[in-house]
């Protein structure tokens, strides 16, 4: 039944529906992104197009999660 | 010669990080919330460098490259589940982290125990942490004893080295607690990064010009190996996509990684760590291209000597002093992260499965420590051949407490027995599937398949357990 007394504290990150569908893009991608990205070419940077995907999603998390810090309200 | 350079060299380093981090923590006195989670007071750098240097352990080190060896593009999981923790992260950790703050709680196990009242499932989840950490500690062993090994040219007992080098440091964190592992962390991120470039960059250049060319060369010889299998076989795209969000999901469900995230000063650090965390996996693109370097110029490994598979060449190819770094600082990754998670099973012993009381809880969490690394010690030296297959089960375990982590910040969360059902429902699935040996089903993770049947039962006997009146009533405090 959990701690009925128990402040709650889902509010207090302000957290948005804007900022969680923000931060589902990379999380989506990263999961889904290989059914659609399982290719060799073509090659960027000579990593080949998986690889290259996967680090796309990576480098671009930070921004996505930064923009989703950004929706929170304060 | 050769072998006394390469040991003397990881000897000093070793030292020298261990004298760092006991200088890091002269003067602090270990209040129990001190010595297991540094005071709740890192700032945003100094949980950086722990979290980056929990997450960069010897598999990280050595297995990335062993997988980009020996299997190819499923080892590009690893970047991707890695920044799938960092997003749950984002959203997750900073309520825990309020509760947890205003509570007094240290652990995961405490966490559970307080958000569902209930000292069975705090019992339950102490004990799935605790289980599944042995094995990853002991993996940690493995990494250390296969860097001391090749770093010894075969002239030193490795695995009576590695036993030392791992007292030396259960040692250290059973003085300095997680305040000095973070900072050891300063060091072995300093040290892993260099030896990461040069494994990544360094040797990819040195034999074929620039790591494009030696991706080419390995495309030449494997034309599939970048891409992978379609359909429901074992490492497949299925597989792939439902490794990532097990791993991912799990990932901060450890131990260990759960309290360094209680250690921060406040949920500002957890979010911005989590936005900058993800940055780092790029040094694993360096570990892949070490791992296709060694698939050219020394193709053949089989089983788990593929783990070895970058090591042999630096070995084989430069002299010993740069083999005596690389090797420290994979060492260091082995023995950070396992001091850090040695000390969060400890600590899961002392607080919630003997539940001492609060001021012996320091002494009694150092006193576990030892105990806890002769166990991972002795079941490591008998039990040696097994263990990737047990850190398999160990991520497909360990996630299974995410259902009941996320459901806790309901303003009503489930009922404690739901949570309890359903990871007992899905630690059985994983039993069945590792007794009968099956790794995927339909192409999935069967860690995922059992995460799904978790979730399943928790909303089923949580909906049952709502229906009936008398159930609330009787069954409030299991």
């Amino acid at each position: 039944m959990g701690n009925q007394n128990e402040p709650d504290h889902s509010g207090e990150d302000g957290i948005t529906v804007g900022s969680i569908i923000l931060a589902l893009i990379p999380f989506c991608a990263l999961i889904v992104g290989p059914f659609f990205a399982n290719r060799l070419e073509p090659r960027i940077f000579g990593l080949p197009f998986l690889l290259a995907d996967c680090v796309f999603w990576v480098l671009l998390t930070p921004v996505f999660l930064f923009l989703a810090d950004r929706l929170r309200k304060r | 010669m050769n072998s006394q350079t390469a040991l003397l060299i990881i000897l000093f380093v070793i030292v020298a990080t261990v004298g760092f981090g006991m200088f890091g923590v002269r003067r602090v006195k270990m209040s129990p919330a001190q010595f297991i989670l540094g005071g709740r007071s890192f700032g945003v750098i100094f949980l950086w460098l722990l979290s980056a240097g929990e997450v960069y352990t010897s598999f990280t080190f050595l297995g990335a490259a062993g997988w980009a060896y020996s299997r190819g593009a499923p080892a590009f999981y690893i970047i991707c589940y890695l920044t799938v923790s960092c997003i749950t992260v984002f959203f997750f950790m900073p309520p825990i982290w309020r509760t947890a703050r205003q509570n007094g709680l240290l652990t995961n196990a405490d966490y559970f125990a307080h958000r569902y009242q209930s000292r069975t499932l705090s019992i339950l989840t102490a004990l799935v942490g605790v289980v599944f950490l042995i094995p990853y500690i002991t993996l940690q062993l493995t990494g250390i004893q296969i860097l001391l090994q090749i770093a010894g040219y075969g002239a030193i007992n490795s695995v009576l080295a590695a036993g030392g080098a791992f007292a030396l440091i259960v040692g250290f964190v059973s003085i300095s607690g997680l305040r000095g592992a973070a900072w050891a962390s300063l060091i072995k991120d300093a040290l892993v990064l260099g030896g990461v470039i040069f494994a990544g960059i360094v040797l990819p250049i040195h034999f074929f010009g620039s790591p494009q060319a030696a991706i080419d060369k390995v495309l030449e010889v494997h034309p599939n190996w970048m891409t992978l299998v379609r359909g429901p076989e074992n490492y497949g795209v299925i597989w792939f996509a439902t490794t990532v969000l097990l791993s991912g999901l799990g990932g901060y469900m450890w131990p260990h990684a759960f309290a360094s995230n209680l250690a921060a000063k406040g949920p500002d650090t957890i979010r911005r760590n989590a936005m900058i965390l993800p940055v780092y996996q790029i040094m694993l693109l360096l570990v892949f291209f070490a791992g296709f370097t060694a698939l050219l110029i020394k193709p053949g490994l089989n089983g788990p000597e593929v783990d070895q598979s970058f090591m042999l060449v630096v070995q084989a190819h430069y002299p010993a002093w740069v083999l005596g770094l690389v090797a420290a600082a994979g060492c260091l990754a082995g023995l950070v992260p396992a001091s850090a998670q040695i000390l969060a099973a400890a600590s899961l012993l002392s607080r919630n499965l003997f539940r001492v009381k609060e001021e012996q809880v320091t002494r009694w969490t150092r006193r576990w420590i030892v105990v806890l690394a002769l166990l991972a010690f002795g079941f490591w030296v008998f039990n040696r051949a097994t263990l990737v297959g047990l850190l398999l089960i160990g991520y497909s375990g360990i996630t299974q407490l995410f259902p009941g982590v996320v459901l806790s910040l309901r303003k009503q969360p489930p009922h404690a027995w739901s949570v309890a059902a359903g990871i007992l429902v899905a630690l059985g699935l994983l039993i069945l599937f590792a007794v009968q040996g099956i790794g995927v089903i339909y192409g999935a993770n069967v860690g995922a398949v059992a995460l799904a049947a978790n979730a399943v039962c928790l909303l089923v006997v949580d909906y049952f357990m709502r229906r009936k009146p008398w159930s609330a009533a009787s069954l409030a405090r299991p």
